[in-house]
């Protein structure tokens, strides 16, 4: 079938002889660039084995290096601040509530692929409760709740998708059901004029504190009192500012002030077991475990827990580590827990109830169907 | 490999059309060899074991044609081989995208206790397992003259429409690949399809990835939705949809051209259709064909000679009668649309999708018969409006249908559909928010755009989608596509190869590099 031949006049030779050598040079810069990268990019040997490359993840890797292009995070950086400043975008992970007030788009509104992760959630926890029980080690769930729920004032007309109001209850409904130890923390953070930090998902210090002491008490009751171990506490002499996560998030931790939200102050505080200052000095043998996720190494939390229980808690919590990234690797050495070990405290977010499973969730929930 | 990564054009690209071009010097043959061996990496990059499985599939269905061909005076045995390789193919297609489904269907029946594993769906089989029946079947009616192994793996191979389409006729392809001149460069084909290259990529990175997450959102839970959401839901697919898979659509026909290799036009402004009918002439248009002549025409040839030798009348004459609409209409447009939706996937969904679209064709097909005529408006304002309504409710009641389209299952697909009718409640609107009122000054514009990007941007997409001219259009005379549109009517609208438009080319494909590390996949892959 003949070309549509262009009405006379219109075909320009030249012009398209033009843009054909734009569009080769920029073919041929691409190829440059691509071939320069590749030769940059270090591939461990067990990277090349066919199966990295059957499953797509080498490609990803070649891809992502080939990405890297000069001047992406600057354009990236100023797209953001843009958006920021005549849009009040934030971007997909991030909404603004009241002014400065920073809220995760997951605790707003489950996240895709979440259907059936709440009950397959609960399958995981009661066979993983049934593996502590099994050692004799009690386990006490702690979950956080979402800032928006317990900073629902900072939301300014900010919806909360209609199935997550209702998630919290009933996961301590189930936890009540199964005969498991919890703790409600929300009377205690509702309790605290600012629980949660304006730019950030995760508590303040007083926050952190409350919530530590919430937890304290019931972890009390099952280790039987308070321990003998001393802790000291100081504070920086001035406030500091504090990059919240969700600036960060959103792209615009590097921008000028002015194209991003207000950043927070704070005042670092650095609380430690008191040693007795013996050469071999090793404190005593953990009895307290916490499993958490990024909110176990915030705010001192683990340390707050210690100090209100009177031991050194053992704290494996990992940065993103959702719902059970430390619980599983803690289960992973589960005979190798020291027999000093009384309790587990599993500490984890309410938003990490309604995302989709990881993929080492679904393993686990596998290897027990 | 993906037409929007960085793999496919900082190097693949690069590296297959350079040798394409290098080798054609050369020898046409190895040209041709190049591009195949080139395709058969695209495709056995995202999963080398389907390259087995692709290149049987043509040794197969390439052996049943010159059995085929050599059957020419052996109608009977001919017809059989062709239904031998079209069952052979389908049941490649069954047991692949099936196969699973079913298993899952007779164990919740209590009929099987096996729990069935899942299959990897090959990418693209669905369009190379379709292109190659519509191969055979040309065989048989005698318009295939010389089977060609390289031409035909090229035919189905060549990479630009290997994974989603356009669904391509061997008629049109054959000769082009014969031509001398198409493995000659020619810069025209660099400039044209480079640009038609960019406004698909442009469509999907910006546009289609830009309001997906909306709809990812507003699918996660659709029995929770209310009336807002869900229309703002629905629109925010019907968007990405269209942006996603005609942008596919744009980059598949530029990267052609820019092989010297013309392809069927597959969109043509679908959500100005003013009817279904008009619609799916415009909405994946290879596709319609494809199904038109291969199930559509068949059947409804196969009625009119039943009717023709009981003396009943065919035609129009026919259609206007009851009996004769509901066989020569209604039959075949259910039977095709119902295969169309099915070939989409396996799941009940699929199914009422293409059965609501062949209610729809019937009951259009039937107002045009018993109504239209005497009910068309006559005054140049009536018509206007009519015109508009007509637009406005052909795009609603395919919004419908992408509900069954898109959710996981039919349950989730009326959830959606009873919110979009209020059924589910309806929001308390504030606007704007009393506490963002109070806050006053820029602060408060701020937020109040930002807690209703989604409007902004379905509005804008809908401008683009309703006032705007389409990227054939666009190009115009230009356009690489075998069947021409109408040029836009805006003359600064419509493409020249000068520099205002090299700057806008280079601009915009500048803003895709800088997006494009945002990698996702076209939503079109799973079919």
């Amino acid at each position: 079938m003949p070309a549509p031949l262009p009405p006379p006049g219109e075909s320009d030779p030249s012009g398209h002889r033009r843009i054909a050598i734009v569009v080769a040079l920029a073919l041929a810069a691409g190829c440059a660039w691509g071939v320069l990268r590749l030769s940059q990019l270090g591939f461990a040997p067990s990277e090349w084995k066919p199966s990295t490359w059957v499953d797509g993840q080498a490609g990803k890797e070649v891809n992502q290096a080939l990405g890297t292009l000069p001047g992406r995070t600057w354009t990236a950086r100023a797209s953001s601040a843009l958006r920021y400043r005549l849009l009040g975008d934030l971007g997909e992970q991030v909404r603004e509530g009241c002014p400065g007030w920073l809220f995760y788009r997951d605790g707003l509104r489950p996240a895709p692929g979440f259907s059936g992760a709440f009950e397959e959630r609960l399958k995981l926890m009661r066979h993983w409760a049934r593996q502590w029980q099994k050692t004799g080690i009690r386990l006490l769930v702690v979950t956080v709740p979402d800032k928006s729920r317990v900073e629902a004032a900072q939301l300014c007309g900010l919806r909360v998708a209609a199935p997550l109001p209702g998630r919290l209850d009933a996961w301590q409904g189930v936890l009540a059901g199964a005969g498991l130890s919890f703790v409600d923390l929300r009377p205690a953070l509702d309790a605290v004029p600012q629980a949660f930090y304006r730019t950030d998902v995760h508590m303040t210090q007083e926050g952190a504190e409350a919530a530590a002491g919430s937890a304290a008490r019931e972890a009390l009751a099952i280790l039987g009192g308070k321990g003998p171990q001393q802790f000291t506490s100081s504070r920086a002499p001035n406030a500091e500012p504090r990059m919240g996560d969700l600036i960060v998030l959103a792209g615009l931790e590097h921008v000028p002030r002015g194209w991003r939200p207000e950043i927070e102050q704070f005042v670092p505080e650095h609380i430690e077991p008191v040693r007795s200052g013996g050469l071999l000095d090793e404190g005593p043998s953990a009895q307290v475990l916490l499993l958490g996720d990024s909110n176990g190494l915030r705010s001192e939390f683990a340390e707050r827990l210690g100090r209100r229980l009177g031991r050194e808690v053992w704290n494996l919590s990992q940065d993103g580590g959702s719902f059970s990234a430390a619980m599983l690797a803690a289960l992973g050495r589960l005979d190798a827990m020291p027999p000093s070990l009384k309790l587990v405290v599993w500490q984890f977010s309410e938003l990490s109830l309604s995302l989709p499973l990881t993929r080492a969730e679904q393993l686990a929930l596998d290897a027990i169907r | 490999m993906l037409f929007n990564s960085y793999l496919f054009l900082f190097l693949f690209l690069p590296v297959a059309l350079g040798g394409y071009y290098l080798l054609g010097r050369v020898r046409l043959h190895w040209a041709a060899l190049w591009l195949c061996v080139a395709s058969f990496v695209f495709y056995g990059w995202w999963n080398p074991r389907f390259v087995v499985l692709l290149a049987a599939s043509i040794l197969f269905n390439h052996a049943v044609s010159r059995y085929v061909l050599q059957q020419s005076d052996m109608p009977r045995r001919q017809g059989w081989t062709v239904a031998f390789g079209v069952a052979c193919n389908l049941a490649l297609l069954f047991y692949y995208k099936y196969f699973v489904t079913l298993l899952g269907a007779l164990q919740a029946w209590g009929l099987s206790s096996d729990r069935p594993d899942s299959i990897l769906l090959p990418l693209g089989i669905s369009f190379f397992t379709f292109t190659q029946i519509g191969y055979l079947l040309d065989c048989r009616a005698g318009l295939v003259q010389s089977p060609s192994l390289l031409k035909h793996t090229l035919f189905v191979t060549f990479f630009p429409h290997l994974i989603a389409g356009p669904v391509l006729h061997h008629k049109e392809m054959m000769p082009q690949f014969a031509e001398p001149e198409t493995y000659r460069f020619r810069a025209d084909n660099l400039s044209i399809g480079g640009t038609l290259f960019v406004i698909g990529l442009a469509k999907k990175v910006l546009l289609a990835d830009g309001i997906a997450p909306y709809a990812d959102a507003g699918f996660v839970a659709p029995a929770e939705l209310q009336f807002w959401g869900a229309w703002s839901t629905s629109l925010a697919y019907a968007m990405q949809l269209y942006f996603d898979f005609s942008g596919y659509s744009d980059m598949a026909l530029g990267l052609a051209k820019m092989f010297g290799i013309r392809f069927p036009l597959n969109f043509n402004s679908p959500y100005k259709a003013n009817c279904i009918i008009d619609f799916w002439a415009r909405w994946h248009m290879t596709l319609t064909r494809y199904l038109t002549a291969y199930l559509y025409y068949p059947l409804a040839m196969q009625v009119s000679r039943w009717r023709n030798r009981r003396g009943l009348p065919v035609g129009s004459a026919g259609s206007r009668t009851p009996s004769g609409f509901a066989l020569m209409i209604a039959l075949p447009t259910l039977y095709t649309m119902g295969l169309a939706g099915v070939w989409h996937g396996a799941g009940l969904q699929f199914a009422i999708y293409g059965l609501l679209h062949g209610v729809y064709l019937c009951v259009n097909h039937g107002w045009r018969v018993a109504f239209a005529k005497r009910i068309a408006p006559r005054h140049a304002w009536l018509q206007w409006c009519w015109s508009r309504a007509c637009v406005l409710l052909t795009f609603v009641a395919v919004m419908a249908a992408f509900a069954f389209f898109r959710a996981s299952n039919v349950h989730e697909a009326m959830a959606l559909l009873r919110a979009m009718a209020g059924l589910q409640g309806v929001e308390t609107m504030q606007w704007p928010q009393q506490e963002l009122l109070e806050l006053g000054g820029l602060q408060d514009w701020r937020l109040l755009v930002g807690r209703h990007l989604l409007a902004i941007q379905l509005a804008f997409l809908l401008a683009v989608v309703w006032l705007a001219p389409n990227s054939h259009q666009i190009l115009g005379y230009f356009s690489p596509a075998l069947a021409r549109v109408q040029e836009a009517n805006a003359r600064w609208l419509r493409w020249r190869p000068n520099w205002a438009w090299l700057i806008a080319f280079l601009a915009v494909l500048w803003i895709c590099l800088m997006h494009l590390h945002r990698e996702s996949r076209f939503l079109y892959f799973q079919f």
